[in-house]
């Protein structure tokens, strides 16, 4: 819901502001009030009071009446007047007739009932009072300055005509200054729909005289300067404008929070300190110093602030932007103690004028669909093998820049080479932001067709003021004979077209032949729950494995393991050498070995180092591996005697030394697989 | 020693990866075959042209019906094909009756997306009954391919993907660890999306049942009765597609395209 209240020359609309992010709302909540809060309060007050005063006379009376109320009786050229005309005791009254208003522009700003009903009971005494009326508000702008008659307006009440009173209104005209100077301009006064277009205000404010001279104008304001620029507010602009972003980042970007600056169209904020007031925005575009000539001709300093807006034009028509308004005290000169002295300026800046022309009729192709802008045409056709009277489906898709309001599909009936081989339907159309897509069913009537034709498309090209024809490549399509379709519910072949071809017209809708192909025939029927048990299953044997192979890999990586599992072969190994030497009476190297594979083995075992062991040790492990005492005691008895054949002492002989060694390996490696220790 | 072994270990792991590798491989044919369609039975051919015959000697409504008649019969046998769907669709058309044929079309489009005759004659049987029912989603333009693969071919794929990314991420587990790795996550997000896809396909048509009005004009009502005042200002009309709600006894609670919802008697609707 939007509820706009309007005071004068200010205009606030409360709900919408609250709902947009912008300025306003910039860590607050936000609405726009009027600068002038205290002034337009004063001015409802005052309609109030009047109104207030004015009723019990009234309802005394009871008579009907005409109540004319303005809130001003003194304006500045441009400034509008809050004009209310209030029809007293009067039951469903018509608005009333404004006639010889021709010095103003009168805006309806709505009307408001008045009708109520007072009971009191005093003492058990019952008075009832009841009050008809309906006011009707006008906003009234003045065409031309100087003490201007309000005419009395005139209401029918019941077939009698009542008058209101006259009012009188002095609109004082912008004074011949030279403080501020202001001009709206626009970089081209002539544009085609989409061209875009930039309109500018630019104040120019008379710098300040020594020795302030250096300072720049607006910061030794005591209140900002109000400007009233007409094309802030979005929504107040012409349906054919679109502005290039909205009013709030527009504005947004010129928003100055040390609060210097123009206050613009009475833009503010609610206060955070309170829920009533409202802190006034600045707006303060980069000072650019010039010169420029004053009144009196001569030249000099002033300080230019722009504020430039874009607009993208949607319509053909005239756009008026202005004129804007400025209020305010400007510095003139140096007082006592050095103090700067000011005067009011009320300036105004005349308005500019955009005329958006038509796209010229000259030289405007025959494909040209109405398009603005710029653009690119692409073309898809499926499917492009396919028999005669088949449905085909053709996309054009304009896609770029500018406007595509109103654009009409492209005749293809119109395209040589498309009408002679291709019926086509009607088309479709999808616009979207940018992009425009035309749908068009086609069965193609001619077998053997090999190309679908170029389709041209033709759009005005506003920055180079001139049409562009587009044209999409040919697109290579194999056209078969309709062996597909049963002649009497489909399309005809094309041996008939030629001499029936309305005929053809008719049979082209319809349903197309069954499937007759076996093999197309077959059980598609899926089983998800099987399907989904299959894919679980394979991602758990997944899983199962990576685990597998983590292990694998990790065991790999075990050096005692390794030891352990390659203890046996490897004290085999040695003992097979061992055995051999003893064979051939080498005693000394044969004891040796046999010494190495037992301690060895042991050592592999437990994973300790091999070279420190003893027969002693030996004997400790083997007692901890849990080896029988009998076998343990040879075993560390064979080391013995290896020690003992090492040094020419050993009463054992080498054959019964061998027969000895191999057993006791045998038994050792037999009972150490037996208790898993080489895992 | 210990490199000999190492190199003894690396090559029994090959092994078993090219073992397992193998398995997969002869398992991926299996596994589909398992779960998606197969090739029909002679009985189910013979059938299918009787029905065509029947079709193609058809002067009057009543021998299409006899042609739908024969397609049904394939299709209670538990043969589900687009092309029979399809072609019931036609016989029904051709014997006038809208709704279902719309119904029959609209369950054969599901097998066979791509099939321009189908989309003609889909739409040719939409233009009476007014503007179809389907309206795409947000997840329809995610899964872009949603309505141009078929329901088996989606299963297809995604079991082909599925198969691809268990290679991967096999050797992944023996070699090159880094690339097939990678591929394999690739991978793993493809089935997802494709198996996400196979999904909502399987919800929307296994899950929800659809249905077609079938007689030229029916009253929706606010209950499951006559008694009950109309849901809306209009009849609903032959070929009005719905989505069921609820079913209460003779009565089908439906839910239309443009959100409203009322409750007709079955017999004037068929259901798939």
């Amino acid at each position: 819901m939007v509820t706009w209240m309007n005071v004068g020359w200010v205009e606030v609309r409360a709900s919408r502001l609250n709902s947009r992010s912008g300025i306003p709302l910039r860590g607050s909540r936000a609405s726009t009030h009027p600068t002038g809060v205290p002034e337009i309060a004063k001015s409802l007050l005052a309609l109030a009071c009047i109104c207030l005063c004015v009723s019990p006379a009234l309802s005394m009376a009871e008579e009907p009446q005409v109540i004319v109320e303005m809130d001003r009786s003194r304006i500045y050229q441009g400034e509008s007047v809050l004009y209310r005309v209030t029809l007293n005791h009067v039951e469903n009254p018509s608005p009333p007739e404004l006639a010889g208003f021709d010095d103003f522009d009168v805006t309806p700003l709505g009307e408001q009932s008045l009708d109520s009903r007072r009971v009191t009971i005093i003492n058990g005494r019952r008075t009832e009072t009841v009050r008809r009326g309906r006011a009707y508000n006008y906003r009234l702008t003045p065409r031309k300055t100087g003490m201007l008659r309000i005419p009395a307006p005139t209401a029918e009440v019941d077939g009698r005509v009542l008058r209101g009173r006259e009012l009188t209104l002095r609109v004082v005209a912008p004074e011949d200054q030279d403080l501020v100077q202001m001009e709206i301009t626009v970089d081209r006064d002539s544009v085609y729909p989409t061209q875009p277009f930039t309109v500018t205000l630019t104040v120019a404010v008379k710098g300040l005289p020594d020795p302030s001279s250096s300072r720049e104008p607006l910061g030794v304001q005591s209140s900002p300067p109000a400007l009233k620029i007409p094309w802030v507010d979005d929504d107040k602009l012409s349906d054919g404008l679109e502005p290039a972003v909205d009013w709030q980042h527009w504005l947004g970007r010129l928003q100055d929070r040390r609060g210097v600056g123009f206050g613009v169209n009475s833009i503010s904020r609610d206060s955070i300190f309170s829920m009533f007031e409202s802190q006034a925005l600045t707006f303060r575009p980069s000072a650019k110093r010039v010169t420029r000539r004053d009144k009196s001709g001569n030249e000099a300093d002033y300080w230019e602030y722009r504020f430039a807006r874009k607009f993208d034009p949607k319509q053909i028509g005239v756009y008026t932007f202005g004129p804007a308004t400025l209020k305010g005290t400007f510095a003139t000169g140096t007082g006592q103690a050095g103090r700067l002295t000011g005067e009011d300026v009320f300036a105004v800046a005349p308005s500019a004028i955009v005329t958006v022309k038509d796209v010229p009729e000259q030289d405007r192709p025959d494909c040209y669909i109405g398009a603005v802008g710029r653009f690119r045409l692409s073309a898809k056709l499926m499917p492009k093998k396919t028999r005669v009277g088949d449905p085909m489906t053709l996309t054009l898709e304009l896609q770029g820049k500018g406007s595509l309001d109103g654009v009409m599909p492209p005749d293809l009936a119109g395209v040589p080479g498309i009408a002679e081989q291709f019926k086509v339907y009607e088309a479709t159309e999808d616009v979207r932001r940018g992009t425009c897509r035309f749908t068009y069913s086609l069965r193609p009537l001619v077998e053997g067709t090999k190309t679908f034709p170029p389709v041209p498309v033709a759009f005005f090209d506003v920055d180079e003021d001139r049409y562009v024809t587009l044209r999409t490549e040919p697109i290579p399509i194999e056209v078969a004979k309709a062996d597909r379709l049963s002649g009497r519910q489909i399309i005809s072949g094309p041996g008939s077209m030629g001499r029936n071809h309305k005929e053809l017209e008719a049979r082209s809708e319809g349903v197309f032949a069954n499937v007759t192909d076996l093999s197309a025939v077959r059980n598609e029927s899926i089983r998800p729950g099987r399907w989904l048990a299959a894919l679980g299953g394979m991602a758990g044997f997944y899983l199962a494995l990576a685990l597998v192979v983590a292990r694998m890999q990790r065991l790999s990586g075990d050096q005692s393991r390794m030891r352990r599992r390659a203890a046996a072969a490897k004290a085999r190994r040695r003992m097979h050498a061992a055995l051999d030497e003893l064979k051939s009476r080498d005693v000394r190297r044969g004891t040796d070995n046999v010494q190495a594979a037992l301690l060895g083995l042991v050592a592999d075992v437990t994973n300790l180092p091999e070279a420190g062991l003893t027969s002693k040790d030996v004997g400790r492990q083997l007692a901890g591996f849990g080896v029988e005492d009998d076998l343990a005691h040879r075993i560390v008895e064979l080391l013995q005697t290896c020690d003992a054949a090492q040094y020419g002492v050993s009463s054992v002989g080498p054959d019964e030394l061998r027969q000895e060694a191999r057993t006791l390996l045998d038994a050792l490696i037999k009972t150490l697989k037996r208790k898993r220790l080489f895992r | 020693m210990s490199r000999t072994r190492l190199a003894t270990t690396r090559l029994a792991m090959t092994r078993l990866a090219i073992r397992i590798t193998t398995i997969a491989a002869v398992a991926f044919p299996l596994f589909t075959a398992a779960g998606c369609g197969t090739s029909v039975g002679l009985d189910v051919s013979r059938k299918f042209q009787e029905a065509q015959q029947t079709f193609d000697q058809a002067r009057s409504p009543e021998d299409f019906l006899r042609a739908a008649a024969l397609y049904q019969e394939i299709i209670d046998q538990g043969v589900v094909s687009g092309a029979v769907l399809y072609n019931r669709g036609n016989a029904l058309m051709e014997a006038g009756q809208r709704g279902r044929a719309i119904a029959a079309f609209r369950q054969a489009k599901r097998y066979r997306p791509r099939d321009p005759y189908l989309e003609a004659n889909l739409r040719y049987a939409l233009a009476a009954a007014g503007p179809a029912a389907r309206q795409r989603s947000i997840i329809d333009y995610l899964l872009f391919w949603q309505d141009w693969l078929s329901y088996s071919e989606k299963f297809y794929l995604t079991a082909a993907a599925a198969a691809a990314t268990f290679l991967l991420g096999v050797l992944g587990l023996f070699a090159w660890r880094k690339l097939f790795n990678r591929l394999a996550l690739a991978g793993c997000t493809l089935v997802l999306l494709l198996a996400l896809s196979a999904g909502l396909d399987w919800y929307r048509y296994d899950c929800i049942r659809h249905g077609v009005i079938v007689r030229e004009e029916v009253v929706a009502r606010k209950g499951n009765s006559t008694g009950y005042e109309p849901a809306f200002t209009e009849p609903l009309t032959e070929g009005a597609e719905f989505r069921l709600v609820q079913r209460r006894g003779d009565w089908l609670l439906v839910h239309l395209a443009g959100g409203q919802e009322g409750w007709i008697e079955a017999d004037s609707a068929v259901l798939y």
